[in-house]
Parts: C-alpha cells; structure tokens; sequence
C-alpha cells in the first residue's frame, strides 16, 4: 500500500471542513459509495483492522476513510480522528489505495487518546481533497468493540508541542525556511521523554533543532512518548510546508566616531559576499565592508547579495550608524 | 599521465578553446561539474607530493552524504576504490572526509554537514602512494591515474551518478 504521508496535511484540513458541516452521525443515500466488509463488530481496541470493499464509488475524485470519535464536532479533528491510519482511496497513483483494492483500515479502540469504550467511534468516509466542499458522500459507518477487552487498554499518551513557543499543529503545516533554524520544545501527559525524527531526509534534526536541507516541498516531523504504565506509547505527527531562505546579514547597531572604521560583515548568513554603498556620502563613506564616518549624523548603507536559485532569495536591506 | 574522460564527472575545461589557443600553454582543469549540477574545484591540481590543497564543493545535494577523498581512478562504473585514508567514518585525518547534514544515528558528530547552498571547504594533505594503514602500497600515482573523488555515502553506495573526479597530477620538487 502506497503511503499517504504527504497528502495528511491536505486530508486534515478537508477532514477538517467536512466535519464543519457534519455531525457524525450515521447517513445514507442511494447516490453514495456503498460500504461494504468488516469486521465492524466485536472489534479488538487493541487494535484491529476492517477490510471494506466500496461499491458506487465517484468516477470523479476520491475519499478519505478514517476512524473518528463518533462525538467529533467541527473544528474537532485533530483531537477526534486516527490520522496516524487514514487512508485516501482514490484511482489516484499517489493514493494509500485503490477503490479496486483492499481498503484495509486499521483501528483500535483509543483515538487521539479518548476510549471508543463499546460503541463510541465510527470510520468516517467523505470527499478527498479534490472535491472539498462537497458533502454528499460524507457518511459514518458505525463498528463497535469488544466490551470484554475494553479494560486492558490503556488510553494513548498526550504530546504537547511548541515550536519557538508557539504551538505546533499536526493538521496544518508549519512553515519552515531553507536553512532556519527552529527549535522543538515537547512534552508528554506521561512525563515519557519526546523523541523527534524527521521522516522525511530533506530535513534534518539536532537534538530539538530542525532545518530544511531544501526550500520547497513538505517534511514530516515524528515526534514520539513511550508512555507510562498508565499510558500508550505515541507518535504525533506535525508537518511542515519548506520555503526559500531569507538571507541576512548580522545585525548592525551601535555608532562609529568620525575618521574611525568600522566594519561590516563580509558574507551573509548564506556565505555570499555582500556589497555594500553608502546612501548618505556627506555623512560616512564605504569602501567594501569600511565604514568612515565623515560628520556626524545617521549613515544609511544599503547591503546586497545575490539570491540562490531555488534556494534563498536577494538581500537587500538598510544598515544605519549612527556617526558620532 | 595518461589522459581519459570519466563516464560519471564531467569535466569543467579551461581548455574549452584550446582549439583556438594551441600555441598557448594548456591550463590545468582545477574544476569538475558532478551529473547533477554539483562543482568540487580544487586550489591546484600540480602538486608536489604531501602537499596540501584547499576542495571546494558547491550546489551539492544536501539531502545525499558524500565521501571527500583521493582516489586511483577506476574503470568507468566502478566503485572509486583505493582511496587514501579509505573511508573515513571516523571523521579524523584530512585525506577523506565524509560530508553529510543527514547521517544515520552513529554519524552524528562524524559526518560534517555541508554549509548552505550545498557548499563544503577542505583541505587535504596529498601523497602520490595510496597504502593500507598498515602501509602497503595500494596505488602509485605517478604511474596510475588518481584523483581527487567525490562518491555517494555507504548508504548509496552503488549509486555510480554522484561519482566526480579531478585528476591530480605529482610533480617533483624544485631542486
């Protein structure tokens, strides 16, 4: 089966609007893609798998199939659905699966660390990303699990993230720069350390730091709690959208007397040689990265590098001294 | 030397015109443009032997870990292969580095992550014989064809399309 690990985002975010327009409640209608297999009864909420075939399915555009909370209201995705075993089945190549295929979903009796106790959780069906608006396939089909098995389940461990001290989400991407540097700061309901792996190579992870090693596409950053003995172990996954470095140069404060040098960085935060020129001649002079003052006042400098195709853009920014 | 083009580097020729410039000396090639757009350029290619040298690397892939090393040339396809100082996953020495931002778990620390742009700068000192840590005589350079050589990490290893060479030429000191 094909992963459908760079589609999540998308999946999270169209999960995300048909759950604005439905409650979960089961539905149905003649025109929608039939479901069909099981086992939808009895289920092991240690885990098990349902094997559905659909009939009916759309000519055009494909479905999400994943397990939610059966009480999953809008904008309640992230914490109401099984994003970890989603699938997309679509004729779609990149798709998890084919509606001509086994759609094998796998369940378990915890979603996003709530119990599906015997008969609180459904797999939901509804349009894939290209179809987003669209409701008319959105349908729940209801399974139920093993009461006598419900007791040895332990309900999955929390992991709480910040990003530079802003929450992280797992349903809609972060933002992530050729070349930032970003730092993860975890925790866990269980007080497990948080583990992070990048599960994609166009980015890398140094202890809690992250960096793109490429400025388009996405990565995915697996962060990980072992749990407890009251908990789950879990894996939380935050994505992150990659963009073209800013490049820069150090930031330049502070006053230069007259007739004094003063210099400035030779190379941008990229390694590229920056050009500078002074705006205000009557005031300081520059002569590559000397600064002269020649009276006093505010000496603006403009600084400049080339961009790197792909990678990171122009420089071109203002440098002001002030000349004592 | 004996003079041949390597199937998997291409080489970056000032002598492009030496056509038109034959009553000139011919310029040395110091650059080597890899299959991917990937530049190493070395400070000299004429050295005398234990000499060092300053590569530079640029536009490199920085999502694939490289080796840095001196190597004999070998047949077109093959793994480059006796290289001076061998594979070098100890991070030590200055005959090969081993250049990668992502290595597995034990490169950690090892591996020496390319700079932005895919960039890298080493210096490596150069000895005409290629030998065995025990000091066994794998290659003489002054006979065979060597090469500074950039080749995929072990973990693509028969991935040939990353393979650059920069031949390098031993001269003898000026008495």
């Amino acid at each position: 089966m094909k992963s459908a690990g760079l589609v999540r985002p998308i999946v999270r975010v169209v999960l995300a609007l048909a759950l604005g327009a439905l409650l979960l409640t089961p539905t149905s209608a003649s025109a929608m893609t039939k479901f069909q297999g099981g086992p939808t009864t009895n289920l092991n909420p240690a885990g098990d798998t349902i094997h559905i075939a659909l009939s009916n399915f759309p000519a055009t555009g494909g479905l999400y199939v994943v397990e939610c909370l059966r009480t999953a209201t809008a904008g309640s995705l992230a914490t109401s659905c099984d994003s970890a075993h989603q699938l997309w089945v679509s004729y779609d190549a990149n798709a998890s699966v084919s509606p001509m295929g086994d759609v094998a979903l796998k369940v378990s009796g915890v979603v996003q660390g709530k119990t599906c106790g015997v008969d609180l959780c459904g797999i939901f069906l509804t349009y894939d990303h290209t179809k987003p608006t669209d409701r008319t396939e959105d349908q729940l089909i209801n399974i139920s699990f093993s009461a006598g098995m419900i007791a040895v389940v332990k309900p999955l461990d929390v992991i709480t993230a910040k990003i530079n001290n802003v929450a992280m989400s797992g349903s809609v991407p972060g933002s992530l720069p050729y070349h930032a540097t970003l730092t993860i700061s975890a925790t866990s309901a269980s007080g497990s350390l948080v583990t992070i792996k990048s599960s994609t190579p166009d980015c890398t992870v140094t202890k809690n730091v992250i960096t793109a090693l490429k400025a388009s596409g996405y990565c995915d950053f697996a962060l990980t709690s072992l749990g407890n003995l009251s908990l789950q172990a879990v894996t939380s996954h935050y994505p992150f959208a990659l963009s073209a470095g800013v490049q820069s140069i150090r930031t330049i404060a502070g006053s230069a007397k007259i007739g004094a040098r003063y210099y400035l960085p030779a190379k941008s935060n990229f390694g590229n040689v920056v050009t500078y020129v002074s705006t205000t001649p009557d005031v300081c002079t520059v002569a590559k990265t000397i600064v002269t003052g020649k009276k006093v006042g505010a000496c603006v400098i403009t600084a400049a590098a080339p961009a790197q195709a792909s990678l990171w853009g122009a420089l071109s920014s203002k440098v002001t001294l002030k000349i004592i | 030397m004996k003079k041949r083009m390597w199937s998997s580097g291409i080489l970056v020729s000032a002598l492009s015109l030496s056509s038109l410039t034959s009553s000139f000396a011919a310029a040395p090639v110091t650059s080597a443009k890899g299959s991917h757009g990937e530049v190493i350029t070395a400070s000299s290619v004429k050295i005398a032997s234990g000499a060092a040298i300053t590569v530079r690397g640029t536009n490199f892939d920085e999502t694939v870990g490289i080796y840095l090393a001196f190597c004999l040339i070998p047949a077109a396809g093959s793994l480059p292969t006796p290289c001076g100082g061998g594979v070098n996953m100890s991070g030590t020495g200055d005959a090969s580095y081993w250049i990668s931002s992502n290595p597995p778990p034990y490169g950690v620390g090892v591996a020496q992550p390319f700079l932005a742009g895919g960039r890298f700068t080493k210096r490596m000192h150069l000895s005409y014989l290629i030998k065995t840590p025990d000091g066994k005589i794998l290659a003489d350079c002054k006979k065979v064809a060597c090469a500074i050589t950039i080749r995929a990490d072990h973990l693509r290893e028969s991935d040939r399309s990353y393979d650059i060479f920069l031949p390098i030429t031993f001269i003898s000191p000026k008495k």
